[in-house]
Formats: C-alpha cells, sequence, structure tokens
C-alpha cells in the first residue's frame, strides 16, 4: 500500500541542520589549520570535508514509499489472543540510503527500527482484543549518506479489521418465565402442538391425535366403541432473549489506562471485550437450543438486531457484538470522576452526540433481558428497573475485568469508591430478584484463555464462575425459586 | 503496620510497574539496540577527553601551563560526557532529533584539549585525533537519532560504518600523503614547509567541489 501523502511536507528533502554546522565546522578546522601553519589541526576538518563532498555527490532524494501488508490471524477456538503479521517493504528509491520505520500498533510499545531501502521487515504481534481493530501504523523518513540529507517524514497505515468474540461452552442459561410461540425446542405450560403428553381426552378441539389403546381399552367399557380418545399435548415454544450490552464503558484491568491517556495493553482484554465474549457464550447456548436472540447496544442509537433463530442469525449476531463500541456522550454519574470529561475517560466517544437513552430499549414481549455492564453508573439500574416493570426476567453479567493492583493512592481511593457504589447497585438488583452473575476475574490473555478452558478449572482461576452461575440461576428458575438464591453471585 | 504499609505500598508499584506494554516481534535481526549508542556516545566522549589530555601533557606539561587550565579542561570534559549521556532525552521525533545541534556544537568542547595536543606533535598524532574525533561526531549523531526503544538492523549500521571507514581511508590517505610532503626535501636539500599542509587543503576543497560538480552536472537531469 503507498503512502498517501497525509503530511504536508512528507517525502521534502533538505540538509541536515547539524550536517550545514559540521561542515562549517570542518571548513573551519581546515582554514584553522592553514593560517596557523598546523597540518595536524586542519586534517581534523578532513573528514568531515569528505563526507560533505560524498553527500554533495548524492543523488536528490525521491519521495520515499513504504508497502505495508497486513495479514491477521484471528484466534482459533478456544484461543483468545490472535496474530497479526505485518510487512513493511521501504522502496529502492534514489538518494535513500537509511530508513527511519517509527510503528505504532494498538495495544504495543512505540517501536522505532532503522533498515535499509529494500529490506522487508516483518512485525508480529498478538492480541486479545475483539471488535474493529486498528492496524499498525507506520511513520518513515529516509536518510541520505551520513544524515546530512534528511527527508520530511511520511505515514502509511494498514487497513482495519474485525476481530468476532468467541463463545464458550456454557451448561445452561435461564430462560423468560413465560415461553412464547407455538413452536420451539421448550416445553410450554400450555396445551398445544407438541410432543409432551399433556393427557388423554375425548376426541375434540386440542386432542386431534386419536390414542388408540386408550380409545380401545375404554372401548371394552364402552360398548359400540362410540367414543374416540385422543392425545393432548404440551404446546413447543421457544424462549425469546435479548442480549444488551452496554458499550458505554471500555475499561481495562488497568486503572492507569481509564484516564484515556495511556493504550490498554493488546494482552488485556477489556469489559467490552469480556461483554461480547460473555454474550456471544450465552447467544450460542441459547440459538443452539433453538431459541430467539435478539441484540441491542446501549452505546448506539441505531437499529438492533429482532430476535431471530438460526446458525444464520448467530453470525449476524457475533458481527454485531462484534461492532458494538462507545459512541456517544456517557453522563458520569460517579463522584470520582465528576468534572471530567467522559471522553478523557474513554467512556464515550466524539463529543457532540452527548445522547444519554431516555427510555430503554424496547424488548419483544415476554423476552429475558441479559445486560451485560460494568455496573460503573445508576444507568444499568434505571434500565434494570424499567424492564422488571415491563413483567421480563433480567440477569445482569458483570463485565468488569478483574482491576489490577495500583500504587497510587488517589487510584486506591477512586477505585475504593467505585467498588463501594458497585456493590450498592448489585446489591439493589439481587433486592429485586435480579442475579448479577461475574463474567470472570480476567486480568490478562494468560486469565483469558483459562476462561475459555472446557473443563475443570486450572488452579488459581475462577474460570467457571459465569457458567456455573449462570446454569445454578437457571436451575433455581426452572424450580420456581429466585435466581438470586445462587452461590456466589453478585460482586466480590 | 506502618512499615507493613510502606511494603505493601512498594509492592504494589512493583507489581504495576512490570506490566508495561508489550513489544513487538520484529523479524530475523541481528538488531542492534538504541541505548547502546546512547551508552557508547558518552563513553567514547570521555576516552575522547583522556585522549587529548594524554596529548595535551606530553605536549604542554602540566608546569608550563597555567595553574587552572588542566583542573578547568577536566571539568569541562566530564560537564561535557555528562551532558552527551543526558541531553538526548528519552527518544527523538522522525523529524527533530534530539537537541542534536547543540550536542554537535558541544563536541567542539571537545576540541581545545584536543587540538593543543595536535599543534605540538604534528600530523601522525593528528591521525588518531581525526579517528577520535570523527567516531565521537558519528557516534552522537547516532545518539541523538535513537531513543532507548530503537532497533538498528545490522545492516543498516554496517552500510553507515562501511562509509564512515571509506571516509576515514580517504582522510587517513590524504594525512599521509601530506605527512609525506611535509617530510620531502626539495632540490636545495631544504624541507618544504607548508607543502603537505597546502597539499591537504587543497585535497579537502577539492572533495568538495566534486561533489558539487558530480550533483550539478551528473544527477541535473533528476
Amino acid at each position: 500500500m503507498p503512502c498517501d501523502g497525509r503530511l504536508t511536507m512528507a517525502g521534502q528533502s533538505g540538509w541536515d541542520r547539524y550536517g550545514l554546522a559540521r561542515g562549517a565546522f570542518g571548513l573551519a578546522f581546515l582554514g584553522a589549520g592553514l593560517l596557523l601553519g598546523q597540518p595536524g589541526l586542519g586534517l581534523v576538518g578532513v573528514p568531515i570535508l569528505v563526507a560533505f563532498g560524498w553527500a554533495l555527490a548524492w543523488p536528490s532524494a525521491d519521495r520515499l514509499t513504504l508497502d505495508l501488508a497486513v495479514e491477521t490471524n484471528p484466534a482459533g477456538a478456544g484461543q483468545p489472543a490472535g496474530r497479526v503479521t505485518a510487512r513493511l517493504e521501504p522502496g529502492t528509491t534514489p538518494g535513500v540510503d537509511l530508513v527511519r520505520l517509527r510503528l505504532a500498533a494498538p495495544g504495543h510499545r512505540l517501536t522505532e527500527v532503522w533498515v535499509t531501502p529494500g529490506q522487508a521487515l516483518q512485525v508480529e504481534y498478538r492480541s486479545v482484543r475483539t471488535g474493529l481493530q486498528p492496524s499498525l501504523q507506520a511513520d518513515f523518513a529516509g536518510l541520505g549518506p551520513f544524515g546530512l540529507l534528511t527527508q520530511a517524514p511520511d505515514q502509511v497505515e494498514g487497513p482495519q479489521w474485525l476481530t468476532l468474540p468467541q463463545a464458550r461452552t456454557l451448561e445452561a442459561v435461564p430462560v423468560p418465565a413465560a415461553l412464547r410461540g407455538l413452536t420451539g425446542p421448550r416445553r410450554s405450560t400450555r396445551r398445544g402442538e407438541g410432543l409432551e403428553l399433556h393427557d388423554i381426552a375425548p376426541h375434540g378441539p386440542g386432542a386431534r391425535r386419536i390414542d388408540w389403546r386408550t380409545t380401545a381399552k375404554r372401548g371394552g367399557l364402552e360398548p359400540g366403541l362410540e367414543t374416540l380418545y385422543g392425545r393432548r399435548t404440551l404446546a413447543s415454544s421457544e424462549a425469546v432473549a435479548v442480549l444488551v450490552i452496554d458499550s458505554r464503558d471500555n475499561l481495562g484491568p488497568d486503572s492507569h489506562t481509564w484516564s484515556g491517556h495511556n493504550d490498554v495493553s493488546a494482552r488485556d482484554a477489556t469489559s467490552l471485550d469480556l461483554a461480547r465474549h460473555a454474550a456471544a457464550s450465552v447467544a450460542t447456548a441459547l440459538i443452539e437450543a433453538g431459541d430467539r436472540v435478539g441484540f441491542e447496544d446501549l452505546g448506539r442509537r441505531r437499529r438492533s438486531l429482532p430476535p431471530a433463530a438460526g446458525r444464520r442469525h448467530l453470525r449476524r449476531l457475533l458481527h454485531s457484538l462484534a461492532l458494538a463500541a462507545p459512541a456517544g456522550e456517557k453522563p458520569v454519574s460517579s463522584n470520582i470522576w465528576e468534572g471530567v470529561k467522559p471522553q478523557a475517560l474513554g467512556l464515550g466517544g466524539p463529543a457532540g452526540e452527548a445522547q444519554p437513552r431516555i427510555r430503554p430499549p424496547q424488548v419483544a414481549a415476554g423476552a429475558i433481558v441479559y445486560l451485560f455492564t460494568t455496573l460503573a453508573d445508576d444507568e444499568s439500574l434505571r434500565l434494570v428497573r424499567a424492564w422488571l416493570e415491563g413483567g421480563h426476567r433480567v440477569v445482569v453479567v458483570d463485565t468488569l475485568p478483574g482491576i489490577r493492583p495500583m500504587g497510587e493512592l488517589s487510584l486506591r481511593l477512586a477505585w475504593r469508591m467505585l467498588r463501594l457504589e458497585r456493590h450498592d447497585r448489585a446489591a439493589a438488583l439481587m433486592a429485586h430478584g435480579v442475579p448479577v452473575v461475574r463474567v470472570a476475574a480476567v486480568l490478562d490473555v494468560d486469565r483469558l484463555a483459562s476462561w475459555f478452558w472446557v473443563g475443570p478449572p486450572p488452579k488459581g482461576t475462577r474460570q467457571a464462575d459465569m457458567s456455573r452461575q449462570l446454569a445454578a440461576a437457571a436451575r433455581a428458575a426452572a424450580r420456581g425459586r429466585p435466581m438470586t438464591s445462587i452461590k456466589g453471585g453478585g460482586i466480590r | 503496620m506502618k512499615v507493613k504499609a510502606r511494603e505493601t505500598q512498594a509492592g504494589l508499584m512493583r507489581q504495576y510497574r512490570e506490566s508495561p506494554l508489550p513489544k513487538l516481534d520484529l523479524g530475523p535481526g541481528p538488531w542492534l539496540p538504541g541505548w547502546l549508542f546512547r551508552v557508547a556516545a558518552p563513553a567514547w566522549t570521555a576516552a575522547a577527553y583522556l585522549f587529548g589530555f594524554a596529548l595535551g601533557w606530553a605536549a604542554w606539561p602540566v608546569a608550563d601551563s597555567p595553574m587552572v587550565f588542566w583542573p578547568l579542561m577536566a571539568v569541562w570534559g566530564a560537564a561535557h560526557t555528562l551532558l552527551v549521556a543526558l541531553a538526548p532525552g528519552r527518544g527523538p521525533s522522525l523529524s527533530t532529533p534530539s537537541r542534536e545541534l547543540p550536542l554537535g556544537l558541544l563536541t567542539l568542547a571537545a576540541t581545545p584539549p584536543l587540538a593543543i595536543g595536535v599543534v605540538a606533535l604534528g600530523l601522525p598524532q593528528a591521525l588518531w585525533l581525526v579517528l577520535v574525533e570523527y567516531v565521537l561526531w558519528r557516534l552522537v549523531w547516532w545518539a541523538a537519532r535513537c531513543g532507548l526503544a530503537t532497533w538498528v538492523h545490522w545492516r543498516a549500521f554496517a552500510r553507515v560504518a562501511l562509509r564512515d571507514l571509506t571516509v576515514l581511508a580517504v582522510t587517513a590517505a590524504l594525512g599521509l600523503a601530506a605527512w609525506a610532503l611535509e617530510l620531502a626535501k626539495g632540490p636545495d636539500g631544504t624541507a618544504l614547509q607548508g607543502l603537505g599542509l597546502l597539499a591537504m587543503t587543497a585535497g579537502g576543497v577539492a572533495l568538495v567541489a566534486l561533489g558539487w560538480a558530480s550533483r550539478r552536472l551528473v544527477h541535473r537531469d533528476r
């Protein structure tokens, strides 16, 4: 991909100021040697003049080009980190002797390298981040011999790509209290078309499938076989779930990055990454069971994905999850960051889109709502209350990653206050009968790998948190007990 | 209790410091780290001063020089070395090297003690001085352009080093030719004083003129 010259002056050559000063220095030595009659003194200036003569004889530099090809290898099943390979090759441009490259990969250290023109360079890095990924950006500048001729820097950037979230296997997930529809994989409590036997009744509406065995038995008691008996079944039905992602927050495990000034490491999964993975897991579990799943993104005011079933819909869901991203200013309720612009905290998108949602997203009647949020403000609480009032069953999934210990006293105090607020919100939700399930204490790529692990969790990890708690909530709901009775629910 | 709290704080700080952003995996090398030049530049500066002092003392004994001269030179040298070590800062931008102009001009500071030695000792010793001075110039150039996170591929370094060696070889050839002319005697048996210096000056200026002419004539169409 050739550079597109976004920088004005890019590629323009000029004499290095310091080089010119050195040239004058060399001439001065030669002159001083001549005036004082000291050949030794004059000799000091000679190499500088030789270098200058060389640089003068060097052809004027053309504009340097840099080819950048990026290849992405998404993470395989159960692997959290994808691999990115970038191949950079500065063109062999006449007049360019050396090339300086400054490489900026998202979530990695800025790296500067010096290569020769025409020398291919392969750069690799790994990232656990999901969603729309910014590519490697390279600033480059050419130099003439001895650095006496320099070029203004130019810039080239690779294409963006989309990393889909990974679904992990979940044991069971809660479903709505009231199942709907006349078809589907689940058994309704109503009579209708289905496979599950409800009772046997005289042939008529609702009992059209004749049960010959019962009819024969009863016929023996009733001469003439006048009455036919039919099987009445429980209706098949399906669960409808709506996944709501609170994408207004995107917080990493390192609280130093919450100000927006520092990059989140590519090895750290943010709350949004965890939300995407968790939502993908729930969606996969429900759709594979034949249920219908819809999607809403709290951070964006765009058309939601209506509930549907099937593998094609699952792929559409995963794409929508990957595209969920903060857009629009978020009203920060926390006192900790009061007065600080949300963009500075990495909590919102570009300014001018400050439109907090006035109404909660509309969800289908009888649907269960899965809300994936960090519980960093009261907005989630307000939405959950509105859904509860509408008669929906709600499950809140806490997506805040495990927070790394912080050294600064101010940060520790701020985190302590935020943690207390989150505790209060979780307690309020539990009091309303809403289970609060934690994704995992995921810190970095190693812990995320263990999160995807299927089987007994590796020692020292809390891999089974979400799966176990959701299964417990599902069992409690099936037995008619409150879902909040699950062990280990809430926020630690 | 206070001690424990302090230990915990230190532990937390250490834990945070131990989790910097990951590095990019560069292709096959070998790669020379940028800090190598940052270390080599002040080391060479100090070595240049020591070399200059050695030459200067030989030419101008302490007894004959003003009392404050050599201590002043020693402080000068130490300050210069320190500046070369610290001035480049964390890392330069692509367009502006790290304080390179002041650094380069500071290189001039190394001149007086060196020059004193050269003035008295003549051409053969001056060849060593040229080597020291030129390498100092080039190392300061690298140090001003390489940050701590910079990696220089050996091929790029080798290309630059080869050009530098060529320059030094040409200089040595000019110096030795000038020395030979200095030693040559005229028909009447007297030494041709100043002929070598004149020839060297003419050679240096001719090289620059040749380069300029080449730029004007050969690359005119570009």
